[in-house]
């Protein structure tokens, strides 16, 4: 009789631990949503929504050896879900958009700034290499972590990230002299 | 640092090759105000990457209220839903007093069956002619 009490502090010790490690990630939670999503209300949806998957499979997540790694899988699969459904959605009305000459024109007014420039080609991106240079170069991530997270080989994450780095090398670049040229 | 050294790290961080340390070494290096002209264009990226990792989460998790997901969004939705839903509901099944212009109104109504009545009586009428005509085209016909 004794022991009941003590069992259900030791698991209500052990929920409050599990609550504090997928709280601690909820920030690289959301910005790897918003790398995705772009827009901040669906981001914070999406990490609100893992968490909460998270917090009612608490019994079977917490016996994982890496629960950043599962809570930021389940993030990107989150995201990636949603991008789809957002692009079958879409689909239908791509043929409104006519006035693409001028809809790059606004762009190039809003990006005109360097560091937001950096942001539209990183936006540019494909999905995947995006996925990946945010885990490495915002957040930080091992090779070993990375993988785990993309489902990938960390061969495969070296190509992609090489590659997207790569791109973002020759944009800014380009950018840099056009910058130069106008200036002078 | 010498340069060569950070041309050095910058050709194996294009590669994916570079380590987590090296990659601050980078990183500290474009945060300095002394970039050498051959590295500026880089400068950008690694502002970028410093300002995105300041982003941080808004929303609040509440694991109590999480064992059943509703969204603030969506519990508005659906309590602006249900308001409008009895709105519609009252008005439709609690009775109320008539106005005048509902009164008038069906009056105007019965009267208007009435004439409506009166005009099928005619269009019978009317029918008597066709037949009328259909048995004197007989008639022309056989003779």
């Amino acid at each position: 009789m004794k022991q009941t009490p003590t069992k259900s502090l030791a698991t209500q010790m052990d929920k409050g631990a599990f609550l504090q490690r997928i709280l601690a990630i909820q920030d690289s939670m959301f910005r790897l949503a918003k790398s995705l999503l772009k827009s901040t209300e669906e981001s914070e949806d999406a990490v609100q929504e893992v968490l909460a998957k998270l917090w009612q499979n608490m019994n079977k997540i917490a016996t994982l050896s890496n629960i950043e790694g599962y809570a930021m899988t389940m993030t990107k699969n989150y995201c990636l879900d949603r991008l789809k459904s957002r692009q079958a959605s879409e689909l239908r009305l791509v043929h409104f958009k006519h006035d693409k000459a001028s809809a790059s024109l606004d762009k190039q007014i809003e990006y005109r700034d360097s560091v937001a420039q950096v942001f539209a080609f990183m936006e540019a991106l494909p999905k995947l290499q995006k996925i990946v240079l945010q885990l490495r170069d915002v957040e930080q991530y091992d090779f070993e972590t990375i993988a785990q997270i993309t489902e990938l080989s960390e061969g495969a994450v070296r190509v992609a990230l090489s590659r997207a780095r790569k791109t973002l090398q020759k944009k800014l670049i380009k950018a840099h002299q056009h910058g130069i040229e106008t200036g002078s | 640092m010498e340069l060569k050294q950070v041309h050095k790290y910058i050709d194996r961080y294009l590669e994916g090759e570079t380590s987590l340390e090296e990659e601050d070494v980078l990183e500290a290096y474009f945060s300095q105000p002394n970039i050498d002209e051959t590295l500026l264009h880089y400068k950008p990226y690694f502002t970028a990457i410093a300002q995105q990792r300041k982003q941080r989460f808004t929303g609040s998790f509440n694991p109590v209220k999480s064992t059943k997901i509703i969204s603030l969004k969506r519990f508005t939705a659906v309590a602006a839903a249900s308001i409008v839903g009895v709105f519609v509901w009252q008005q439709t099944f609690v009775p109320q007093q008539p106005s005048p212009e509902e009164i008038a109104f069906e009056a105007f109504k019965t009267k208007m069956y009435l004439v409506a009545e009166q005009l099928n009586k005619g269009k019978q009428g009317v029918a008597y002619i066709d037949t009328f005509n259909e048995t004197t085209n007989k008639y022309l016909k056989t003779e």
